[in-house]
């Protein structure tokens, strides 16, 4: 394309231009956008200040001062990369799934746009806000540079490494959002997908692994399969990178791995722009009243423990009406994505009892075992509860319920209730999946105990912390991210910040406890330090942390009653 | 004391004022039908009636309870139809009644006989097993005015409730607030269409820009909106005769002659009309007809309305 033609012949020629203009002006002039562009920024100065050699390094000499350096660089990127992997996602997975569910969606397939400028116009809305955060952090990392110790080659892999992943989060959230008919669905798709494609050739080489150990083990091809998974997995390679600059090798292969699956995702979501899913059918059978015909089906495939053509009683007066429609209605709807969550989940927990089982020290693989466990379920608990009142104000409910008599109390409670049962399949999962466990003889009943109950804990903080989002703001997308943010911090946020300025904090259990429910875990659990006086302080951490949730659920009564939704 | 109060209520987004000192009353009774153009104000109104929202500044009384200061008794004798309003997903529309009934709580025991009133109401009974989330616009509002009036409400607001409906529907839901009126019902309604609200309502206020231009009965405000009216006189006979004695009446703008049938402009008041019409008969001229061209609403509402935003 010739550097002359202007940009009125740039409108006329591809149409898609002028949307790619809209999606990329709009996107950066969010709100969220400076919002995360500020936060990032806080965050590496912080960690540059904190970092920066103070008169003790001068002492060191030229040593001291890579290591700090290096330090900063690691922390940086480290920063930079996570953080771009945990919200692109929530960009990119409602982008076309929310066009259809506002029914913009048809104009946009009525206007002269092509599919193909459609999927770029969305892709460049997504990654805008993430380029200029990561253009902007190549100044302050260069920082770096004045002290000596950091070679521009990893800098450079650093940045290369995070580009091309957040490119493909993109293009991941955007082929689940031409995929699937709801935003919810799809954010959570994308948020497991792009877990799958981080550490998925790494988990490949260790099933692999488990597979070979069975049968029979041929250690020069578990070689192979290994350097196979860590040379592909971006999270290893960039640990590596980070470590000691990743292998040529490794790295070229690494972005081969990437623009694979962004060359099938934008595929994918280019077809399913052209020919897009057909509306939910919904199909009109009538309740069934006869007994005899209910327990016919009841006998018959599927085996019906719950029929959902057998008519529902009415709403008992002594209930919650909207507890009642949650679990009865909303739950019961979502039955069988949720017994597939169950499935999924269970396979994971077994997966990851069996890998640990390998190891073989009973309280160590416990830990472990359990602090997967409380990961997922913190992870997935966002994508399942933070939308909870947003979705009611999304579809127009929200004013007709605040019509009727129900109390914000009963209405807050029913959406607790409702993110419990959501919830419900993977604590199941991991309830079940203990007897693996128990028969490798690695059961520990105190392990059980603190295991169970702080992710039962955790359960609980999370779906209060998803409830709260979804009060401040009206976007799911947003009340999403804002959950992510609030997790963070409790999870870990707090804790490393204590420990980065006095690193003795972590030493102390009898503090550390009260700093992240994790860190409980980490405490308890580690085999040095199990004795009775530390259940008797797990308790006390746990009433603690179920204080903090029963606060964020006050506060979300709060919100509801100042009518902080009332207005459009 | 009216139904529904409103005093010098005001409400601002940000710096653009959607209502500036509106004052309404309408009485117990009264079908009152809410006209006004895109953004006028009238689902602003109608959501701080239904304390979804809170206004700046002025008082609302429904019934004489305060809006701002007892929302939960509000609530019970409200009923609210949104003008945009969504279906809860897989629930089959004896249940999302179901649901509300209990939401408004109604005993069990009652309700289902409750629900059958509503849903035959709304002729919706043959609908009943079947999902709201696949019902059409128009099914949707109906079930959505079921909805609003299973806790029998005193009160209804219907923001915009025929916009979806086929010409049937309209003409039954005319009917269906006739009989609500019968039962003592207070009704606001408000709609874009104002043929239909003519001859559905019986008291109506025009607002624009947040202002309440004119209230009260249909035809006062036709009384008072329309300075000039259209006249028809047809004779029998003598029409020179007539042609003439019309030339000489003041207040008669144009006259416009088609053999035996005359069209006047006039500014006559009802008095003048009297007064033209016992001067005719005095004269001996055989008046067939001497009518007056009703116009429309729309023409109130247009010459009332000023139109931009
Ligand atoms: N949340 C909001 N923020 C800013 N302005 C708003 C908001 N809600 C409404 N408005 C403005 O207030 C004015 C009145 O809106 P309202 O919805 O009451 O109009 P309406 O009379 O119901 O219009 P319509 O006939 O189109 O339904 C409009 O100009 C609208 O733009
Ligand atoms: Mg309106």
């Amino acid at each position: 394309m010739s550097a002359t033609i202007s940009k009125k012949d740039m409108a006329s020629r591809f149409p898609a231009w002028g949307m790619i203009k809209r999606e990329l002006l709009t996107s950066l002039r969010a709100k969220r956008s400076v919002l995360i562009l500020l936060s990032f920024m806080l965050l590496a100065v912080l960690v540059i200040l904190n970092e920066w050699p103070n008169s003790e390094h001068i002492y060191g000499g030229i040593k001291a001062a890579g290591r700090v350096s290096r330090n900063m660089v690691v922390l940086l990127s480290g920063c930079m990369y996570i953080g771009c992997l945990l919200f692109v996602p929530a960009y990119s997975a409602s982008a076309i799934v929310l066009e259809r569910e506002r029914s913009t969606y048809d104009l946009l397939r009525m206007s002269l746009i092509s599919p193909l400028g459609v999927v770029f116009a969305k892709l460049f809305n997504a990654i805008g806000v993430f380029m200029v955060i990561i253009l902007s952090m190549l100044p302050v990392m260069s920082t770096a540079f004045f002290l000596v110790g950091v070679e521009y080659t990893v800098v450079i892999q650093v940045f290369i490494l995070t580009i091309c992943a957040v490119l493909t989060c993109a293009c991941i959230g955007l082929a689940c959002s031409a995929i699937l008919r709801k935003s919810i669905t799809s954010i959570v798709v994308t948020y497991l997908s792009v877990l799958l494609f981080l550490i998925g050739p790494l988990l490949f080489a260790y099933l692999f692994a488990v597979a070979m150990a069975t049968f029979s083990y041929s250690r020069s091809l578990f070689r192979v399969v290994e350097n196979i998974g860590e040379g592909t997995s971006p999270i290893w390679v960039m640990a590596n990178v980070l470590d000691r600059g990743a292998q040529l090798g490794d790295f070229v292969t690494c972005l081969l791995y990437h623009g694979i699956v962004v060359f099938v995702c934008l595929g994918v979501a280019y077809w399913k722009i052209k020919k897009p899913p057909e509306p939910a059918k919904i199909s009109q059978e009538k309740p069934i009243d006869d007994v005899k015909v209910l327990k016919d089906r009841r006998m018959g495939f599927p085996f019906y423990i719950l029929d959902p053509l057998k008519r529902k009683k009415p709403i008992e007066d002594s209930r919650n009406p909207m507890m009642v429609r949650e679990l009865r209605w909303g739950l019961l709807n979502r039955g069988t994505t949720l017994v597939r969550v169950f499935y999924v989940a269970f396979l994971i927990y077994f997966l990851a009892g069996a890998i640990a089982s390998i190891d073989g020290r009973s309280h160590e693989s416990m830990k472990n075992w359990f602090g997967i466990q409380i990961v997922l379920t913190v992870l997935a608990a966002p994508g399942l509860i933070a939308n909870s009142l947003t979705k009611e104000y999304e579809l127009g409910n929200l004013d007709m319920l605040r019509m009727t008599l129900l109390k914000p109390r009963e209405i807050i409670l029913g959406k607790y209730t409702a993110g419990l049962g959501a919830l419900s399949p993977m604590l199941l999962a991991a309830v079940f999946s203990i007897i693996p466990i128990i028969f490798l003889g690695m059961f520990n009943y105190g392990a059980a105990l603190v295991g169970y109950g702080t992710l039962l804990v955790c359960s609980l903080l999370s779906i209060s912390i998803g409830l709260f989002s979804s009060l401040v703001t009206k976007q799911t997308t947003i009340s999403i991210m804002i959950s992510y943010m609030i997790s963070i911090v409790l999870y870990l946020g707090i804790a490393l910040v204590l420990a980065w300025f006095n690193p003795l904090w972590l030493g102390n259990d009898d503090y550390a406890m009260y700093l992240s429910p994790l860190l409980v875990l980490e405490m308890v659990l580690y085999p040095r330090y199990s004795s009775n006086i530390l259940y008797v302080k797990w308790l006390w951490a746990m009433c603690a942390w179920l204080l903090v949730s029963a606060v964020f659920l006050r506060v979300s009564l709060f919100l509801f009653y100042r009518n902080k939704m009332q207005d459009r | 004391m009216a139904m529904i109060e409103i005093q010098h209520l005001t409400k601002h987004y940000g710096k653009f004022v959607a209502l500036d000192d509106l004052n309404l009353e309408i009485e117990q009774g009264d079908i009152f039908g809410f006209i006004g153009p895109n953004g006028a104000g009238k689902t602003t109104t109608i959501r701080i009636l239904s304390t979804l929202l809170e206004p700046a500044s002025g008082q609302a009384h429904i019934d004489g309870i305060d809006v701002r200061k007892k929302p939960y008794e509000i609530k019970k004798i409200l009923g609210y139809m949104p003008d945009d309003f969504g279906v809860y997903d897989g629930m089959r529309l004896r249940e999302y009644l179901d649901f509300f009934g209990a939401a408004y709580k109604i005993p069990a025991k009652k309700r289902a006989s409750i629900i059958d009133d509503v849903l035959q109401l709304t002729d919706l009974t043959s609908k009943a097993d079947e999902f709201v989330s696949a019902f059409s616009r128009g099914m949707k509002q109906r079930s959505c005015l079921a909805k609003t009036l299973i806790h029998d409400p005193k009160v209804l607001l219907l923001d915009e409730p025929a916009s979806g409906l086929d010409p049937r529907a309209r003409i039954e839901m005319k009917e269906l607030l006739k009989t609500l009126c019968e039962m003592g019902k207070t009704i606001l309604i408000s709609s874009h269409i104002l043929s239909e609200l003519g001859d559905m309502c019986n008291t109506i206020g025009i607002i624009e820009h947040g202002k309440l231009l004119a209230a009260g009965k249909v035809g006062d405000i036709m009384d008072k909106v329309r300075e000039v009216r259209e006249l028809r006189i047809e004779v029998l006979d003598k029409a020179d005769e007539t042609e003439n004695l019309l030339k000489s009446i003041d207040g008669l703008l144009d006259i416009e002659r088609n053999e035996n049938v005359f069209n006047l402009q006039s500014n006559l008041d009802r008095a003048g009309i009297v007064a033209l019409n016992t001067q005719l008969v005095q004269r001996g001229i055989p008046v067939l007809f001497l009518e007056e061209d009703q116009g429309s609403l729309e023409d109130v509402f247009l010459s009332v309305t000023k139109g931009g935003f």
